[in-house]
């Protein structure tokens, strides 16, 4: 049995580690039927990873979608795209609580006011020395 | 990009399928190509070029998209 495509049978291999983590934990503590529900969900997502990545065939199937020039760009486009869009709505959460705390007087929107800094703040961050580093790379 | 990749297609009697699978990419690249909502990258449209036996300035219309870009660079 050899693994064809390692990410794969990582992601395959973490489902099936937290499906039998919630059945063992449905055992060991509590039996709750939810828990059992993500269980089977979990299992069901694992196992076709981890199917995949041991089969040749198929393991080269995802590498060449993976490595195809139009879903490179597509992918890029949508990082590029969701990383504005992250930037956006924390501006938006950031004023609003703000002003709603400066309203209310509540420290409670303050915190959230400051959690959506914090994220913008690392984002910005983030984005300025990708920048530099592709800069200095390109 | 403008590209003459459906008429060079159709006159060598391919199927989408048949051409992205020559080229190693997927039909929806072809078909993104041919819509002129994707540009290929040179690799891919010098490998397409060959499949047609043609050039790839021939087959991208690149003296059109050259003449096209300058007229968008001089109305900036």
């Amino acid at each position: 049995m050899k693994i064809y495509n390692k990410k794969t049978f990582f992601v395959g291999v973490y489902f099936i580690v937290m499906a039998v983590g919630l059945v063992v934990l449905c055992f060991i503590k509590e039996f709750k039927p939810y828990d059992l529900i993500l269980a089977g969900f979990c299992a069901l997502i694992g196992v076709p990873f981890l199917l995949r990545s041991l089969s040749y065939e198929k393991s080269r199937k995802d590498k060449l979608e993976e490595q195809e020039e139009r879903n490179r760009f597509i992918a890029l486009q949508s990082n590029s795209k969701s990383h504005q869009l992250t930037q956006i709505g924390c501006s938006v959460i950031m004023v609003l609580f703000f002003a709603m705390s400066r309203i209310s007087g509540s420290a409670y929107f303050v915190g959230i006011g400051i959690g959506a800094a914090f994220c913008l703040t690392v984002s910005l961050f983030a984005e300025m020395f990708t920048k530099i580093y592709y800069e200095k790379r390109s | 990009m403008k590209t003459k990749i459906r008429e060079y297609r159709t006159a060598a009697k391919l199927t989408q399928q048949q051409l992205a699978e020559q080229v190693h990419v997927s039909s929806r690249t072809i078909i993104s190509i041919e819509k002129e909502q994707y540009s290929p990258s040179l690799m891919l449209a010098y490998r397409i070029a060959g499949v047609f036996g043609v050039s790839v300035e021939e087959l991208c219309c690149l003296k059109e998209n050259k003449e096209q870009e300058d007229r968008e660079y001089e109305n900036l």
